[in-house]
């Protein structure tokens, strides 16, 4: 498959990308972090070149100027709105001019273009952005991405990019990365970790009292999240900032940590993991670690369903489980077979299709994925039509944390993020905790009298204990007090405090000397003004790069230096995310240059491979085919597999319904015993397994019906009851033409009644008829070609 | 089109190509930077774009629309054969894959059908990638790893 041919968009002299490497600096104070990147690019060829660079900030980030450095000399642009920009940027590239313009594209990533860097000529963009953290449960998890990691989809039809905007991928380049990172106040005390990176961490004295140095201690690449974890609760604060736009305002920023006291409530929720094949590797160990730690949260009166979506989806259960041994267990065993085997990432469906799963009562999706998808807007669209809040275990190197949070955020639920190598039952347990968590509405800011706020941000619809919460408001005057978070428990009820934070009465020590909070307060208020009019203009007032408007530097060249032809184009491929799609290992081996896509074209969109194929690598680990005596007669693999990508059966009801894969259907099961000598019957799960019967129904036996047995021999008794029952004839009849099977089972039942008491049966020997009659009233619902309910109600 | 001038007499202004088409002038400049779209007649403020821009500039569009990725479109346009969706993989076709050892978590995989590859090619293949596996590891007497540990042509996947 010449599938890289997606990955290389190359330039058309096949010079490689010239970008020389990244280094980012950051002060956090608070809540506040502020950070300067810098990219430093060199043109080595012999023409003039446009550079174009897609990279993300960090979700939130809000973006406070650019610096730049042609040559040397120091130049500064403007932001302006966007149509002007363009159509600036174009005209200063016909005449020969340099130009650097930053744009915001729709996935929220940034595209930098650089028009007519001469030949020789290096240039250093440094991007100023400022952002407000929000703590955690058990502190702060500060994540900074690098890399836009391959996505599933298009990105002009499904992600709304412009063609030049799109991230082209290059698994051979690499791009050095250095971060430094300074923690001030109270934070220069807190304990700090990265899952990520090794670092390397010093105290240092400054004017500001004792600072936390944070560096790399190895030589980074552009590769990964930067993650910098900081055990530190923050309380409840309140800043206060001068607007540099309207100098009679105070901006004020404050950060909630709601107390909603301790209920448990159960919970009801549906799990949804991502096994599409950017998920192999590193990505499907740590979801399955997650999940793993997820089965041991449930308690008594939980109910829970299993699902796992890719380019289809697949549900456990029909239904919700309660929690018992038995799913637990049933559960436990799912988690471990997960496999990233399921090609595409159609989130969309999966959602659509987990959240039809029929529920009593309130239920939350989980879901568990790398979000490396382009349509996300259709994703989200769905989940919020469904009125289930969807919390997100994130995982990976490179989340597409944006496209997360933002899943998270508009159906009312919460975003963790798990890194290869990062604890994973911290993750789930707040998640739990949040899940758990007690509901508050209507959300408000209470002012102390007198207080008047000009605006307030919105509040947004989630609250969970511990998860701090932010707004930011104008205020005519500096206000004294306290100002209180209030939320109602139920609709109609009376507002309660959830959290309340001190506006310090002392104005000069308060207020922040850089003006980056006041501007991210007015990217807040223009976000909040969505299309109108007014948003541009306040954002060229605030110098914010918007969805709407461009930062532009326009730098005229010395007459007789500007270049008259169209600059050659240079795009700056990503790098291959470490441990992406199992392509190497962020733990352990190199990576490798072989990648493969999700989807690069119609007419290369990635083939499920065949059928037999799959089989056979599953029968080799498995090994059903070196067992002679059963090897003639078991039922040739192909038959037997039925997914979406299948041929279909060979002969009629022997296809078993979708849901039941590839495995036996009762009819297949019914028809190899009637076939097949007693001798050879299987007498253990491990058998059944092997014969290709589903682990739901071997699940369902051992653990739900095997328990429930008197014997010694609970296995064996269990399954010769079982297969006792689905070889008799006057099941297997009216199995034939997917009739009413409740008139064979009966048969059954009636002729072991008239067997009690008779020794030595001939007919069935050494069957319970107890634990005949208890399976015989489970399979009533049985068909042709699927199970009944109560095997995938494991009851 | 009927109105188009002749390919020989490109006329249109950037900015009358853009209307034309409907596209913003930086992807057409993007294209013609890409090579999609043959490069105007004179440079800077002077270009011109003529009928065949145009037509080039639908089909691209045409084709982006239905999803296909930009380096095939150029293939295509570069005199590549159109694209024939290839056939569907029949109901019940089985496909059989060599799986080529070349060291403990590496494995190579040739469709003998799509590769079509001589056995002496298939060998030279392999003992390339195992002489870059083992340059790659560093690993001392690789080569003679590779002697001895004979790849497993003609592995039969296809059970069934």
């Amino acid at each position: 498959m010449a599938q890289d041919e997606y990955a290389r968009l190359e330039t058309l002299d096949g010079t490689p990308a010239l970008l020389e490497g990244v280094s980012a600096s950051g002060d956090l104070r608070g809540p506040l972090l502020e950070m300067s990147v810098e990219q430093r690019f060199r043109n080595a060829s012999a023409t003039n070149i446009e550079v174009v660079y897609s990279f993300p900030l960090p979700w939130g980030a809000v973006l406070l100027g650019v610096e730049v450095v042609l040559g040397d000399q120091r130049l500064t642009g403007a932001v302006v709105a966007k149509r002007q920009a363009e159509a600036r940027y174009e005209e200063a590239l016909s005449e020969g001019k340099a130009a650097i313009m930053l744009e915001k594209n729709a996935d929220l990533s940034y595209t930098l273009s650089l028009g007519n860097l001469a030949a020789g000529e290096a240039c250093a963009v440094t991007l100023r952005y400022a952002q407000v953290l929000a703590f955690g449960q058990d502190g702060l998890r500060l994540s900074i991405p690098t890399v836009i990691a391959p996505r599933y989809g298009d990105a002009v039809i499904d992600g709304g990019l412009q063609p030049h905007q799109a991230p082209t991928l290059d698994p051979l380049v690499a791009y050095p990365f250095d971060i430094r990172l300074r923690l001030h106040g109270d934070l220069a005390q807190a304990r700090v970790a990265s899952p990520s990176h090794p670092i390397g961490v010093g105290l240092e004295q400054t004017s500001e009292g004792e600072v936390l140095s944070v560096s790399l201690a190895r030589r980074g690449y552009l590769d990964r999240d930067f993650v910098l974890i900081v055990g530190l609760v923050q309380d409840s604060l309140a800043v206060l900032a001068l607007d540099p736009v309207a100098p009679d305002r105070v901006v004020a920023l404050a950060s909630f940590r709601p107390d909603l006291g301790a209920e448990a409530p159960a919970t009801g929720v549906k799990i949804l993991v991502d096994c599409s094949g950017s998920m192999a590797g590193d990505s499907m160990d740590a979801a399955k670690r997650a999940l793993q730690a997820v089965t041991l949260q449930f308690q008594a009166g939980d109910r829970f369903a299993l699902s796992r979506f890719g380019s289809s989806v697949e549900h456990r259960s029909r239904g919700l489980w309660s929690v018992t041994d038995a799913t637990r267990t049933a559960a436990q065993r799912w988690v471990a077979g997960l496999e990233a085997d399921l090609g595409g990432t159609e989130m969309e469906a999966a959602l659509v299709s987990a959240c039809a799963l029929t529920h009593e009562g309130p239920c939350d999706l989980l879901l568990v994925t790398d979000g490396e998808i382009y349509g996300i807007d259709r994703a989200l669209t769905a989940a919020r039509d469904s009125g289930h809040r969807v919390f997100v275990v994130g995982i990976g190197s490179s989340p597409a944390e944006g496209h997360l949070r933002r899943l998270a955020e508009a159906t009312g639920g919460a975003c963790d993020f798990v890194a290869p190598g990062e604890a994973v039952e911290p993750a789930v347990r707040r998640m739990f905790a949040r899940l758990r968590s007690p509901r508050r509405g209507d959300l408000a800011l209470v002012w102390p009298p007198g207080v008047e706020p000009q605006w307030v941000s919105p509040l947004g619809n989630a609250v969970f204990a511990g998860d701090s919460v932010t707004a930011f408001a104008w205020l005519g005057d500096t206000p004294k007090g306290t100002v209180q978070l209030v939320g109602t428990a139920a609709a109609g009820a009376a507002p309660e405090v959830i959290a309340s934070a001190n506006l310090a009465t002392d104005l000069a020590a308060n207020l922040t000397e850089s003006d980056a909070l006041a501007r991210v307060a007015g990217a807040v208020y223009v976000r909040s003004l969505g299309h109108a009019a007014e948003a541009v203009e306040l954002a060229v007032a605030y110098q914010l790069v918007t969805d709407r408007t461009n930062f532009l530097l326009v730098h005229a060249r010395a007459e007789g230096e500007a270049p008259t032809d169209l600059p050659e184009l240079h795009k700056v491929a990503q790098m291959l995310p470490a441990g992406w799609g199992g392509v190497g290992s962020v733990l352990g081996a190199p990576p490798s240059p072989d990648v493969r896509f999700s989807r690069s074209a119609p007419d290369q969109v990635e083939q499920p491979l065949p059928a037999v194929y799959r089989r056979a690598r599953r029968a080799s680990q498995g090994a059903p085919g070196s067992e002679p005596d059963l090897d003639h007669l078991d039922l040739p693999a192909f038959l037997r597999r039925d997914a979406d990508d299948l041929p279909p059966p060979a002969k009629p009801h022997r296809g078993p319904a979708k849901r039941d894969g590839r495995w036996l259907t009762p009819f297949g099961l019914s028809d190899w015993l009637r076939q097949t000598p007693r001798a050879r019957w299987p007498r253990s799960y491990a058998e059944l397994h092997r014969i290709g019967l589903g682990p739901w129904v071997i699940d369902w036996l051992e653990l739900a019906i095997g328990p429930e047995a008197t014997e010694p021999l609970a296995e064996e008794a269990v399954i010769a009851s079982f297969l006792y029952i689905l070889s008799q004839p006057d099941l297997f009849e009216p199995l034939t033409p997917s009739r009413n099977t409740r008139a064979g089972l009966t048969a059954i039942a009636a002729r072991l009644r008239s067997l009690v008491g008779s020794v030595a049966d001939t007919q069935a020997p050494g069957i319970d008829i107890a634990l005949t009659e208890r399976l015989i009233v489970a399979l009533d619902g049985i068909t042709a070609e699927t199970w009944p309910d109560a095997v995938y109600a494991l009851t | 089109m009927t109105q188009a001038p002749a390919p020989s007499d490109p006329s249109y202004p950037l900015s009358e190509l853009c209307v034309l088409v409907d596209l913003p002038p930086r992807t057409v400049r993007y294209y013609v930077q890409l090579g999609l779209v043959d490069r105007p007649e004179g440079e800077t403020r002077a270009a011109r774009y003529g009928a065949r821009h145009l037509e080039q500039l639908l089909t691209i569009k045409k084709w982006t629309a239905a999803g296909i990725a930009l380096e095939r479109i150029r293939a295509l346009l570069h005199g590549e054969p159109p694209p024939v969706p290839p056939r569907p993989r029949g109901l019940g076709t089985v496909t059989v894959c060599s799986h080529l050892n070349v060291a403990d978590g590496v494995e190579l995989v040739i469709d003998p059908g799509g590769a079509g590859l001589s056995p002496e090619q298939v060998r030279h293949l392999v003992r390339g990638v195992m002489a870059a596996f083992a340059a790659t590891t560093g690993e001392a007497g690789a080569t003679t790893a590779a002697e001895t540990q004979q790849p497993q042509t003609g592995q039969d996947d296809g059970t069934g």
